[in-house]
């Protein structure tokens, strides 16, 4: 609904209606969602005990993103912090704010909240004047109450609206607050659902239970591809009350009155599966560039990279498919009645999971409502919108509510991966050898989204049952392919390529987390052929940027650096060998920039690689909460020195093998660095986002530190003990 | 009537976890507890269990593990279902003062009192643990956060004041996705009186 249609509730009300320039590309209404409302109430709300309730279109993963919202809307609206509700959103009285992706939830998602909420206080002050008999500018609001300058009288926001919706419009030039004038932002104001969730009683998508509701699984076929031969229903005869759900080739599932009850069924019934496979190369390199081509991107072409490249350093990096490896396995409850359904979500878009659901069900959309629920950690597209398709259809087959929780082999098994690639990069240094004279590179790289706005054919249950995935859309590869640094003669082209042996989709840093493994690998490669100190080398690239300078010099500080070349310092024959490494981004070319420097051990005899520090400078503009961000730092530089060091998806000429802790392993505490952190906050910049840059980091910097320490260049990751020990005999 | 106690006798819950953990890809606890098991399959016994101070019959299946009973039957929020593998430890409950994977764990073993999350402590009375985990803000997701505040508990009761080895011993069973490792090791230290 529009605000040019919607009266103002009281004259005078911010009525001014403009136009945001919404673009209508896929991407931005994927990422910003269709909302095209202008109406403070689509937003906000204060009720009679004046408590604001936020309708936050996007959705807390667990990073604390809620408890920020909070306090940028205590802020502008003038409210006490404690005051303020962020609920789970929901397809029905929210606004489409688009999926909660690319590290934009503050950087775009709270934009229209601080837009409203100033607006909404705007719109209590005209009630206020009105009330009162005076201008506007002769009233004041803090705490939640307007007060009349110069004397005695003021009145509660409550009071003001007496329950009555907050009716006015969003104009595009309402002013927001001066940053200067904060008191909640840029607080490490505790975060809201920790006691809960520290007390066992926050409700999870996976405590969820719903009245009526039976218990669901699903049994997944035993070849990627494999179709169902034969079912034998008579092997869970002995299970009371137990239902088999077979829909088209390859959906199956069964339902019982119990979760251990529906567990026993999936592991007891008899099935046997046609066809199906993976085809295999000579390794995985192979594996990639094996798959065609659907188009090219050429990111960039200045100068003349492709003739002063002839003599030039060159090398390949690999990145494998990589896994979520959330500690709850997907879940999803869905009640599909006649004509219409209610889903609850771990999704991080509601919205299109709402249109995908629907296309499954053949129900028109208006009819299916998805609701969040917040589940164990999200680092990407991971399974929650497929669990929800599955149950969706173990619903509708049996006609009552249904809880679906993957086990932990079908989430490792078939959660859409974090794709593999592959990086070249060819480059020649200046006559002087102090600077890169050329750069190309080559990236080989399927997209980075197979996200339910694709349609059903995108949700695990729509592919086995045979509806056809939408045409690709190519997002990710590109992803900090090309390097901020100022290169004379460069080149860079993507190779988007159609699906993998694997169906992949969005990993926390999509390609940026690859592209920069590689780039920032090849950058150090570069400074050693120049016999540079790494940071010097960088920055002597970095000359236009400011930010990217200071931020440079905030890591040299916090590191303690030390100038000199990579390397130089072996102990060739030492059984524990020391060294370490730099890395920087310019996080999607566009928003964090970050540094970090890891100190690493590599063990001769074992190839064992321990992380005994990380580093990290972060610059992600305005901070808003420098606890939560100092926590999604730490969590990616944890999570992402575990990719880095351990984690490779496996997979036969059948299926993945890689289905439990044992065979996919994480970093444990044993693993874990020290994590020293220096924020750069600046409070007059736009909010760049955290939730995925300090991810990118991470790899080449332990790559970087282990060159230092061995003089040996790992290019593949992860690096595991026996891939060091190779490289450190070969 | 007799309770599962009696029935199993000298085999403790802990010594089914020992069991379970000397292989840890076990999903069954064998034939440990065969006979007792065999005999609540045949209702000679009616099961029941004690969960933080309360004693619950319990109407499950006896090879039913613990998790399920106390998520399904009792409506316990603490206790998480990780990987059903004993490989995670977000389903972990403290028996026998042992931090204690419940997923793999069948009901009819479970003979001594079980401590879960919610057994722990309340806003009102908090254990020493919750409030540092509170303070230190020692979670993202907090999925994990149950079964690590019932491993950090554990070994304070064992350990008031443990060792680095023995707190990277006592959590390494206990993963976390989200990487908030270091702030769960502050927690403990700061709920120990130790210096981080």
């Amino acid at each position: 609904m529009s605000g040019a249609t919607r009266g103002a509730f009281i004259a005078g009300a911010g009525s001014l209606i403009v136009a945001f320039s919404i673009s209508c590309s896929p991407r931005k209404v994927f990422e910003q969602g269709a909302s095209d409302t202008h109406d403070v109430d689509a937003f906000l709300a204060v009720d009679r005990y004046g408590t604001v309730t936020v309708k936050f279109g996007k959705v807390e993963l667990g990073t604390g993103i809620a408890t920020a919202i909070a306090q940028i809307v205590a802020d502008e609206l003038d409210v006490p912090f404690e005051h303020v509700r962020v609920p789970n959103a929901q397809t029905v009285g929210f606004p489409d704010q688009g999926s909660t992706v690319g590290s934009a939830s503050l950087s775009s998602g709270s934009i229209p909240v601080r837009q409203a909420a100033a607006a909404a206080r705007l719109v209590l002050l005209d009630v206020a004047a009105t009330r009162f008999g005076v201008s506007v500018d002769r009233l004041q609001t803090s705490n939640g109450i307007v007060t009349v300058t110069g004397k005695a009288q003021s009145a509660t926001y409550a009071d003001l609206l007496a329950g009555q919706a907050l009716r006015g419009t969003i104009a595009p030039d309402t002013k927001a607050k001066s940053p200067d004038l904060y008191r909640f932002v840029g607080k490490g104001i505790a975060r809201i659902d920790v006691p809960a969730k520290v007390y066992g009683s926050f409700i999870y998508l996976q405590n969820l239970r719903v009245a009526g509701m039976l218990h669901g699984r699903v049994i997944r076929p035993s070849a990627v591809g494999a179709s169902i031969g034969d079912v034998d229903t008579s092997s869970i005869a002995h299970l009371s009350d137990t239902r088999v759900v077979r829909r088209g080739d390859a959906f199956l599932g069964v339902v019982a009155p119990t979760e251990w009850g529906a567990i026993q069924a999936m592991r007891a019934l008899k099935v046997t599966w046609r066809g199906g496979g993976i085809p295999q190369a000579k390794d995985l390199a192979a594996a990639v560039r094996a798959v065609p081509a659907v188009s090219t991107t050429q990111l960039t072409a200045v100068g003349d990279a492709e003739s002063l490249s002839a003599n030039a350093l060159r090398a390949t990096y690999v990145w494998p498919y990589q896994t979520h490896g959330s500690i709850g396995p997907s879940c999803a409850v869905a009640d599909v009645r006649k004509g219409s359904a209610t889903v609850w979500s771990a999704s991080q878009g509601i919205f299109v999971l709402r249109a995908a659901l629907a296309q499954l069900l053949q129900f028109p959309d208006e009819t299916v409502e998805v609701r969040y629920v917040e589940a164990a950690g999200c680092y990407g597209h991971n399974g929650a919108d497929d669990a929800a398709a599955d149950a969706a259809l173990l619903s509708q087959a049996v006609g009552k509510p249904v809880r679906v929780q993957w086990m932990r082999e079908q989430e490792h098994g078939w959660d859409p991966k974090g794709p593999a690639m592959v990086m070249t990069h060819a480059a020649t240094l200046d006559d002087n050898k102090a600077r890169v004279a050329s750069w190309t590179t080559e990236v080989w790289s399927p997209s980075h989204t197979a996200r339910p706005d694709g349609g059903a054919g995108n949700l695990l249950a729509g592919e086995l049952i045979g509806v056809k995935p939408a045409s690709l859309r190519f997002v990710g590869g590109s992803s900090n392919a090309k390097v901020d640094y100022v290169i004379p003669n460069y080149r860079v082209t993507i190779y988007n390529l159609q699906r993998g042996v694997l169906r992949s989709s969005s990993m926390r840093g999509l390609g940026a987390t690859q592209n920069t493994f590689s780039t920032e690998s090849f950058m150090d490669e570069l400074a050693h052929a120049a016999g540079a100190d790494p940071l010097a080398f960088r920055r002597a690239h970095l000359v236009d940027d400011p930010r990217a300078l200071e931020l440079l010099a905030a890591i040299e500080k916090l590191s303690i650096w030390k100038a000199k070349p990579s390397a130089s310092n072996v102990a060739s024959q030492a059984p524990q060998m020391h060294g370490r490494g730099l890395a920087f981004v310019h996080f999607d070319n566009s928003a964090a920039y970050v540094s970090a420097v890891a100190d690493v051990t590599v063990t001769r005899a074992s190839g064992v690689v321990s992380v005994r520090k990380i580093a990290i400078a972060h610059d992600c503009g305005l901070v808003v909460n420098p606890d939560g961000l100092r926590n999604q730092i730490e969590g990616n530089a944890i999570q992402a020195m575990s990719r880095s060091l351990k984690e490779q998806v496996t997979y036969n000429t059948q299926a993945v093998t890689s289905i439990d802790w044992q065979t996919y392993p994480i970093a444990r505490f044993s693993d874990v660095p020290q994590i020293d952190i220096a924020l750069v906050n600046r409070i007059h910049e736009p909010i760049a986002g955290a939730g995925e840059a300090a991810t990118t980091v991470i790899a080449p910097a332990i790559n970087n530190a282990i060159f230092d320490a061995t003089g040996v260049r790992l290019r593949e990751i992860p690096f595991t003990p026996d891939r060091v020990k190779a490289a450190l005999t070969a | 009537m007799l309770g599962p106690g009696e029935a199993t006798g000298a085999i403790t819950a802990r010594a089914i976890a020992d069991a379970i953990f000397a292989d840890r890809r076990s999903v069954t606890r064998g034939a440990v507890c065969a006979e007792t098991h065999a005999r609540y399959v045949e209702k000679e016994f009616v099961m029941t269990i004690t969960v933080n101070g309360q004693k619950h019959q319990v109407t499950s299946s006896p090879d039913t593990p613990l998790l399920y009973v106390l998520r399904d039957e009792l409506g316990l929020r603490g206790p998480k279902f990780g990987c059903g593998l004993a490989q995670c430890g977000a389903c972990s409950v403290i028996i026998d003062n042992s931090s204690t994977r419940s997923c793999v764990l069948p009901v009819s073993v479970v003979t001594t009192p079980v401590t879960t999350l919610e057994g722990l402590g309340t806003p009102e009375r908090p254990h020493p643990v919750q409030r540092a985990f509170i303070e230190e803000q020692a979670l993202q997701c907090g999925y994990c956060t149950s079964g690590m505040i019932i491993s950090c508990a554990a070994l304070l009761e064992a350990h008031p004041r443990p060792t680095d080895a023995q707190i990277e011993d006592a959590l390494d069973g206990n993963l976390c996705r989200c990487g908030v490792h270091t702030r769960i090791v502050r927690a403990l230290k700061r709920a120990a009186g130790l210096s981080a």
